[in-house]
């Protein structure tokens, strides 16, 4: 008997486990679902480049672009960055607007004083967003980014990381992505219906 | 071999009297002999503290025997090297190409945006929009070719009637 109730106890253990462990790799592959509306990400507290304190705050009351990155990137992150501001310029061309942000991978290098010389190079209206190594990680984490250093020599480091810019609106909701390699008029289309949303 | 003992003595002829624009022109000379054309050659202007940039250009080979780009170099920069880049699940890796890239006889390539390119890196000065800047591309048949780059934000685009702004890499 006792061996039953012992048999059974590590039974229901197990499920437990293997049940909040399923519910752990949910969690983390797949962003909080509440209802219909999606948050992104998690609360945090870092700097703009500006040298100002920002929060997930930052995302309320206006529709938002974000993208992850860092200024020695040589390619995708300047792409990024300058279609997004011409593309807001036909966005805005109709009256609304997004704000666009810039979140570091690479806090070591990318310092606010980095920033603050990198970020208006593509316009006003960008908001860089760096801070403690551990803060600006555990951030990138919380919006399932991939990075991952290489070509790694005397002079520096390259960073592989998600190319994807993450669509808000201006609740702060998770509205859809635009890929590195769509097309200037569907992500057009994608920022013109999200800055619609009211 | 002959010839190229003769086309040595030319150029050194050629620095000597003319300078270095005249010898660039005499390898571009050997070079468009094997059918090669360069066109469209541009980089992508640095932003503030951006100590890297890509290189971006299409390389006709007109001629019968494959050439291969294995090497490039540049005053303004410290290193270069030849890269591609593969979107792989979301994310955009980026690796050396040890071996170049390899025009086939008869075959065009072009190192655009989002694809392979030539990596400045260590870069001694900022690269501003409308500047010109010489680098030398080495292909394994002909050579050193001198290939003036033409500085802009948004280098690989002018193939697509000249008016889009997006990364569009379909033409
Ligand atoms: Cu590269």
């Amino acid at each position: 008997m006792k061996k039953i109730i012992i048999i059974a106890a590590l039974f229901i253990v197990t499920l437990i486990g293997a049940y909040s462990l399923s519910e752990y790799i949910a969690r983390q592959l797949y962003p909080q679902n509440t209802g219909a509306r999606m948050q992104l990400g998690s609360p945090f507290n870092l700097t703009a480049h500006t040298g100002e304190a920002i929060t997930e705050q930052a995302f309320q009351g206006t529709p938002s672009a974000v993208f992850f990155g860092f200024t020695h990137c040589p390619e995708v992150c300047p792409t990024t960055l300058n279609d997004l501001t011409n593309l807001r310029d036909e966005v805005t061309a109709g009256k609304k607007t997004f704000n666009i942000f810039f979140i570091t991978v690479d806090p070591a290098r990318d310092t606010v004083a980095a920033l603050r010389d990198y970020i208006p190079y593509f316009g006003d209206g960008i908001t860089g967003i760096t801070g403690e190594e551990e803060a600006v990680y555990a951030l990138a984490r919380a919006w399932g980014i991939f990075w991952e250093k290489n070509n790694i020599t005397e002079s520096g480091y390259n960073i592989d990381h998600t190319a994807t810019v993450f669509l808000l609106d201006d609740k702060g909701y998770f509205k859809g992505t635009i890929d590195y390699h769509e097309s200037r008029d569907i992500a057009l289309k994608k920022l013109e219906r999200l800055t619609a949303i009211r | 071999m002959d010839r190229k003992a003769g086309f040595l003595f030319l150029s050194a002829l050629y620095i000597t009297f003319f300078g270095l624009p005249a010898a660039s022109l005499a390898a571009e000379n050997i070079c468009h002999q094997q059918g090669l054309e360069i066109r469209q050659a541009e980089i992508r202007a640095t932003p503030p503290n951006a100590p890297v940039t890509g290189g971006y250009l299409h390389i006709h080979n007109h001629g019968t025997s494959m050439q291969r780009l294995t090497a490039a170099s540049a005053d303004f920069s410290g290193h270069t090297e030849i890269h591609q880049m593969i979107l792989e699940a979301g994310v955009m890796k980026m690796s050396p190409l040890k071996d170049g890239i390899e025009i086939a006889a008869g075959g065009h390539i072009q190192l655009k945006p989002g694809g392979l390119h030539i990596m400045f890196m260590q870069l001694k000065q900022p690269l501003a929009p409308s500047d010109m800047h010489q680098a030398t591309l080495t292909f394994d048949k002909c050579g050193d070719v001198p290939v003036l780059f033409k500085v802009t934000k948004t280098p690989g685009q002018s193939d697509s009637a000249g008016h889009s702004t997006g990364h569009t890499h379909q033409h």
